[in-house]
Formats: structure tokens, C-alpha cells, sequence
């Protein structure tokens, strides 16, 4: 048993050194073999030139804030609304289909879980997005009730915001200001009756919120937490961010090695 | 440019090869490499028989047991006797060997455990035979499992087709009988065996010495259990794992003096009321235990076990002198088998195409998803 499990030891260890080194091969290969990204971009969106943007504080905005804000050209990690929701497991199947033994609901679950999320980009369509797609969908581990034949899901869906009339101003001569909206739904309240009410309650906030702040240019949502239970209970987090002018005193530098703005 | 991706295949090709050979072990390369080469193989790789340098000179059968954080493992070519001693296992039987994975039996019979927890308690002026063994790494021929473990499996193979966008090569073939040798060197009494099976799916091969006979047949514990080389007159009784929590009972034994937990009393990663609050616990359970034990089968449990937390073959009985046979080895091949099987069962070379493990999983994976592997990839490139 040792001998097997040092010999295992080792060969996994060689494959990652290998493995390694066959990553770097093919990172480093030219750049006309890189798989081009061919996501949506079916509306003409402002690009800024400038990749960087000041905090309040005077530091630099970390680059997922950054993106999640600016780069509405295309979808980013950090621009996401994600909706945890219980749904009945009888929804993942096909006409005829029947639900099959208990042993198989988790992984059947998991493996259909973005049928639960079909629905939901919908709403973002409707409101703030210009595009939008499910990135990830799973089933929550062990939320599996077979008497109850439901299950609770995790959605995370990107978007891009719809273009915007108002133009960005000067990003070098502006601080990005961000801020979070909370809201919670009691059991049946108005705006959480379903997930995907929810969802649109979630973005209202946020637009809200936006039209609330005084002086606010160019604000836009970053990003969307809901969570829905089945009896119409729920809570939405959602985060915004605006550009206000660079306070007295504050001068906005590029970090090294950046050009633009 | 040429050389890269040709250094690359080479490499693989012996990841591949050194992955097969741990996995699947020498058998794997059987007809491909030359007689002398499987025959090194074999030599260095045989199951349940590998193992670091012995402790001592290699004189004694105790320079292969080994007490360490795995329990007491055998290390070498020893088996288990009375007082759980180490014996050289070419003592007490003749022509054993662990290279059975290949070995076809000749008859199954599906047996099933028992209803409730009482035993048929042993003869008077039987003697008990009780072997209660750890992994033995010597798997079989056969495989038994549930929609619980094709499920699981199906949701490894999802993970890893999401994560490298092909199907796995690498299914299993689905939960192994491992088998765990019994050498039954008493011919005084008739022998009433217990043999426990810590976890997973257990075959326990008898081999008799001339003269030895079996009353009955005890199996507790482990997943499946069942018995190969017995008399077919011998009755047996199961009460599986599962069956044993039922009942209330939680086989348990004294730590050995290797064991991680004194280890860490030692060097002070638990404190000393923890470590009395845990031992205390420990003991209330093999107390428990062996009480239990010793109602059903009148000795107890620490006592009368004779196996290693791993190793092969425990003898049951004297170890044979000079002139006395010794047990004969019964080999799995053409032998006569009757166990517990779960949902499915499958001998090797004898499962209908499409119906083996891996096919299964690959079938309902693809089935839930919609006939169409590719529905499971997911994620927006950014």
C-alpha cells in the first residue's frame, strides 16, 4: 500500500510539474492562436480609455470594482446578480419525464439546476441589461428534499448595462463612489411573491438608490445578491456606484505603468 | 514548435503508464511487457503484501508489524494469531498468495442479513474464532453497489467534465469485494467464526488444515459481507453495518500504542483533559462492546480478536509445529461464494455491454442532461 501510495505521490507530483510547464507552453504560444472572446456585443457601448479610476480615499479603485463599473463592452467577473431560490425539482424535467430515485435528485439537481435560472435574465432584460447570461447554476448541497420534491439553487448570471444617455464626465478628474441597498421581504410581502419578483425588486432598489444619491453622475448597478424562499420571503443587497468629483486637495495620478485618461 | 507538443505526449504517455500501474496495478500491462519485466512487477507490487523495510532484522515476524498512526498493519509476509501476534504467514498455510484479482468464482449465492439482532450463540465446547481486520488492499473480481454510489459517482463525473470540458477516463469501476484470508489451523473443536468487517464489501476466504471444522459462520459489519471456500451445510449469519447501528451496537477496540491520538497526548496538540475526556469515551465503547460480545458468543471481543487494522490472513488456531499440516490455500478460482450484494453486482469479464459501472454513469449523466454532454459546461468567458 505504501509503495502504491508513494508512487502515486510521486507521479502526481510530476504531473503537475509537467502539467505546469505544458500550461506555460501553450500560454506562450502566439497570440493569433488565442481563442477570440465572442460574447455579445450587439450595441454600440461607450469603452473608456482609461483602466483605472481614484477611491474617495485617494487609492486606487481595485480593478474588479473597476471593470464591474466601467467596462460595459462585455461581460466581467465582478458584475453579477446572484439569486439563491428554492424551486420544485418537477420543473427540471421534460414533459413526460418523471422524477427518478432519491438516490439521484442532488446530482439530477445540480446538473439541470440552469433550467431554474431560464427565466430569470429576463428580468434584468427588462430593466438595466443590455445583455445578459447565466455564468454559473448549482444545486445548494444537501438542500435536496425528496418528500418535499424541492430543492434550493444558487444562479449567477453577468450582464452588461443598457448604453446610457448621459456620457461618462472626466474619469481623471472623479472618484468612484460606491454604496450598498438592503431590503428585506417578510412571508407573502408585495415584491417577493416569486424569485423573479424578487429579482426586479432588487434592481428597483438599486435604480432607487441610484436617483437618491444628489449629484450623482453615471450611476450604475454593480452587482445583485437576492435571496428567495418558497414562502415568499426574502432579502435583495445591492451595489452601486456613481463618479463625483475629485474632493479639494485630492489630485488623481495613473499608477505606473498606465496610460489614458 | 515540433518538439514542444511531441515532449509533451512522451510525458503523458508516462503519466499514463505510472497512473495505470498504481491504479490498476502490473495485471494492467499483462501481454505488453516481457515475462521477466511482470514478473519484477509482481514481485515488488503484490496486494496486501507491500510494505517499507522490516523494523528488525526480518528474522522474527514481528520485525513486519508495524504500530503506528495507521493502526497495526502488517508490513510484510505475516498473518494475525491468538493474542493478535504476528506469525509468519508460510507457517500456518501452504500455498497462499494475494494475486487473486483476477480470479473468477465458479457459484454465487445471494444470502441476506439476518432479521433483528440475536445470533445463534455458539455449541457448547465450540471454539470461537473471532478475526476482526482492517483493509486487507486486496480487491476481487467483483463489484456490488447502490444508486447511491452510481450517484455519487455520476456527480464526480459532472465535475470533472465542467472543469476540463471531456468525459473522465477515469470512472470507476464501482465498489470492489476485498478479500481478507481465514486460516483455520483448530481441529480439536469445532470453530464457531466470527469475522468483522470494518467497512466496505468483504469476502472472507476460508482455508481449513486438514481435520478443522466450522460450525457456523458469523459476519458483522462492513457494507457487504460474504464467505468464499465454505462448506455449503455451514449456516451463516450476517448483520451488516448498517444493521449493527440499528441494533444499537458500535463495534470498538483499545487504541494501539502508535496511534495518532497518543501521538498528539504526547506532543501536546490536545490537552490532557481533552485527551482523558476522549480516552474515557473510547473506553465506555469497547467496554460496551465487548459486553455485548461477550453475551452473543460467551468471550470477549479485545480479547478473543486475532487481525490487524491491515494485513491479509489471520489464523484461527494453533500455529501448526513441524510435522503438523498446515491449512491449504482454496483459491478463489472456481470457488463457491454465497454474500450479501447490494443493487448491482458485477464479476469482471462476465457484465453486459452498456450495463458495467462506468457505462451506467456515463448513461444517466448524459441522460440528465438532456442527451447532450455539452449542456453541462457552464460559466460566460470573460
Amino acid at each position: 500500500m505504501l509503495l502504491r501510495v508513494l508512487i502515486g505521490l510521486g507521479a502526481a507530483l510530476m504531473l503537475l510539474g509537467f502539467g505546469a510547464a505544458g500550461v506555460q507552453y501553450w500560454q506562450n504560444r502566439p497570440a493569433q492562436d488565442a481563442e477570440a472572446w465572442d460574447g455579445p456585443a450587439t450595441e454600440v457601448t461607450e469603452v473608456p480609455v482609461q483602466t483605472w479610476l481614484i477611491s474617495p480615499a485617494g487609492g486606487l479603485v481595485p480593478q474588479r470594482d473597476v471593470k464591474a463599473y466601467l467596462v460595459q463592452d462585455r461581460f466581467v467577473e465582478g458584475r453579477t446578480a446572484v439569486l439563491t431560490l428554492s424551486a420544485l425539482l418537477s420543473e427540471l424535467l421534460l414533459e413526460g419525464e418523471k422524477l427518478p430515485e432519491a438516490a439521484y435528485l442532488q446530482v439530477l439537481a445540480d446538473i439541470r439546476a440552469p433550467r431554474v435560472a431560464d427565466k430569470v435574465c429576463d428580468v434584468l432584460l427588462k430593466s438595466i441589461a443590455a445583455d445578459c447570461a447565466v455564468n454559473k447554476a448549482r444545486v445548494v448541497d444537501g438542500s435536496v428534499d425528496p418528500v418535499a420534491g424541492e430543492a434550493r439553487f444558487g444562479v449567477e448570471m453577468v450582464y452588461r448595462l443598457k448604453p446610457s444617455d448621459e456620457a461618462l464626465p472626466d474619469l481623471g478628474a472623479h472618484v468612484l463612489m460606491t454604496d450598498t441597498v438592503s431590503l428585506d421581504f417578510e412571508e407573502g410581502a408585495e415584491g417577493a411573491r416569486i424569485p423573479e419578483e424578487l429579482l426586479a425588486s432588487a434592481v428597483t432598489a438599486a435604480v432607487t438608490a441610484c436617483d437618491a444619491v444628489k449629484g450623482a453622475k453615471a450611476c450604475r448597478v454593480m452587482s445583485l445578491d437576492t435571496t428567495w424562499f418558497d414562502n415568499g420571503s426574502g432579502a435583495v443587497r445591492a451595489r452601486f456606484g456613481w463618479l463625483a468629483p475629485l474632493p479639494k486637495g485630492l489630485i488623481a495620478a495613473p499608477p505606473l505603468g498606465q496610460t489614458g485618461g | 514548435m515540433v518538439r514542444g507538443p511531441i515532449s509533451m505526449i512522451v510525458v503523458a504517455i508516462v503519466m499514463l503508464a505510472i497512473f495505470g500501474l498504481v491504479a490498476g496495478g502490473p495485471r494492467l500491462f499483462e501481454g505488453v511487457l516481457p515475462p521477466q519485466m511482470m514478473a519484477a512487477l509482481d514481485q515488488v507490487m503484490e496486494p496486501g503484501q507491500i510494505g517499507g523495510p522490516p523494523s528488525g532484522s526480518g528474522e522474527f515476524a514481528a520485525d513486519y508489524l508495524a504500530d503506528d498512526s495507521d493502526g497495526l498493519t502488517a508490513r510484510g509476509p505475516i498473518a494475525a494469531r491468538a493474542g493478535n501476534e504476528p506469525v509468519f504467514i508460510d507457517e500456518v498455510i501452504s500455498g497462499y498468495t494475494t494475486k487473486i484479482s483476477k480470479d473468477i468464482p465458479s457459484e454465487i449465492t445471494t444470502i441476506r442479513p439476518i432479521l433483528g439482532c440475536q445470533l445463534t450463540p455458539p455449541l457448547a465446547g465450540s471454539v470461537i474464532g473471532h478475526v476482526a481486520s482492517g483493509a486487507s488492499d486486496v480487491p476481487l473480481a467483483m463489484r456490488t453497489y447502490s444508486d447511491a454510489d452510481l450517484a455519487a459517482e455520476v456527480q464526480v463525473f459532472v465535475n470533472v467534465y465542467r472543469e476540463t470540458g471531456v468525459e473522465s477516463p477515469f470512472i470507476g469501476d464501482g465498489p470492489a469485494y476485498e478479500a481478507y484470508d481465514v486460516a483455520v489451523t483448530e481441529t480439536r473443536a469445532p470453530v464457531y467464526l466470527v469475522l468483522e468487517t470494518r467497512y466496505g464489501n468483504r469476502i472472507w476466504n476460508i482455508h481449513l488444515a486438514p481435520g478443522a471444522r466450522i460450525e457456523r459462520v458469523v459476519l458483522l459489519g462492513g457494507a457487504q459481507a460474504g464467505v468464499a471456500n465454505l462448506d455449503p451445510v455451514v449456516p451463516v449469519e450476517v448483520i451488516l453495518g448498517d444493521g449493527l447501528a440499528a441494533c444499537g451496537i458500535n463495534p470498538a477496540y483499545p487504541l494501539n500504542d502508535g496511534h495518532l491520538f497518543f501521538q498528539s497526548m504526547a506532543n501536546g496538540a490536545m490537552s490532557l483533559e481533552e485527551a482523558e475526556e476522549k480516552l474515557a469515551r473510547i473506553n465506555a465503547a469497547v467496554d460496551a462492546y465487548d459486553t455485548w460480545f461477550r453475551d452473543c458468543f460467551g468471550v470477549e471481543a479485545v480479547q478473543s480478536r486475532v487481525g490487524f487494522d491491515g494485513g491479509t490472513l489471520s489464523v484461527i488456531g494453533p500455529v501448526p509445529g513441524a510435522t503438523e499440516p498446515k491449512a491449504v490455500f482454496a483459491p478463489m478460482t472456481g470457488a463457491k461464494i454465497r454474500t450479501t450484494q447490494d443493487q448491482f453486482f458485477e464479476i469482471s469479464g462476465q457484465v453486459a455491454a452498456g450495463t458495467d459501472f462506468a457505462s451506467r454513469v456515463k448513461t444517466i449523466a448524459t441522460t440528465f442532461a438532456f442527451g447532450d454532454l455539452q449542456t453541462l459546461m457552464q460559466g460566460v468567458k470573460f
